[in-house]
């Protein structure tokens, strides 16, 4: 049986930026020092994920597996680091794949020149309501 | 290159014990984070799912490899970290966070396997994560 590619669905790109008050916030909740020499900390942009156009992407793809979003694996590599202040692009590719259920999520933060600053990998495990999952962490 | 020398294969990064999470731990971290998830605020979404309680964010976990890597070598910057979630920390709960180098080059910079464990010892997360020297000030 041919097996049909996962559809993927564009976002973007949306002009972020580093909020220097969120960016000591964030610091502050994963145990670090306020940001030092006015860089964002390495994870910061996972707080773009809260932007209602992907959050809703996110939700609906949950909703229409009637599943409980779970995280998988995440990951980070960056170009240069992100000054507070900065504007920035992000760019985000989801992709829906059936087995195992889970959104994969692909988004690059860029420079509003277009040059390349990180690049951001997200796995969501799509977990039925209903079953007992002890294999992975939110 | 500048400063210190490299760290070698082998070397490890002392260990860092982290909680035990609260609720307002885990509530904060959403507010801070945006990710309201209410898998981490719930516990009945939680027990629907299997867990005897809330889960604390992976995210809040895997982030907090930078301070502990800066703490070790502010000579070196960080530049990507990853990390797959494979057994849940619960609200409650420690996690002991630990890195070891697995090769290094001023071309290729650090490599790290890093782990986080809970308290039956298991990881919890297991990932990598590449610094770099850091440049002159400013750089990154």
């Amino acid at each position: 049986m041919a097996v049909e590619p996962a559809p993927t669905t564009a976002f973007g790109p949306f002009r972020v930026s580093v909020d220097a008050a969120r960016a000591a916030d964030y610091a502050r909740e994963i145990g670090g020092a306020p940001p030092a020499e006015g860089y964002a900390p390495l994870c910061y942009p996972a707080v773009w994920f809260s932007l209602p156009e992907i959050r809703a992407a996110i939700s609906d793809a949950c909703l229409a597996a009637d599943s409980v979003p779970v995280h998988e694996s995440q990951g980070f590599a960056f170009v240069a680091p992100l000054r507070i202040g900065e504007n920035f692009d992000l760019t985000v590719q989801m992709r829906r794949d059936a087995a195992p259920p889970r959104l994969v999520i692909d988004a690059l933060v860029a420079t509003p020149e277009g040059l390349p600053r990180a690049r951001i990998e997200t796995m969501l495990r799509l977990v039925p309501r209903q079953s007992v999952q002890k294999g992975a962490s939110a | 290159m500048s400063g210190a020398a490299l760290p070698a294969p082998g070397d490890t990064v002392p260990e860092v014990e982290l909680g035990p999470f609260d609720a307002a731990d885990l509530t904060r971290y959403a507010a801070a984070s945006g990710d309201d998830n209410p898998l981490h605020l719930d516990d009945a979404l939680a027990t629907s799912v299997g867990l005897a309680a809330p889960p604390v964010h992976g995210m809040k976990l895997l982030a907090a490899f930078e301070p502990m890597l800066a703490a070790w070598r502010d000579d070196l910057v960080l530049t990507s970290l990853s990390g797959k979630f494979v057994v849940p920390i619960l609200r409650g709960e420690t996690a002991v966070l630990s890195a070891r180098v697995l090769r290094a080059s001023e071309q290729e910079g650090v490599f790290l396997r890093l782990l986080a464990r809970g308290p039956s010892r298991a990881p919890a997360i297991i990932g990598e994560a590449t610094l770099r020297q850091r440049r002159s000030k400013g750089g990154g």
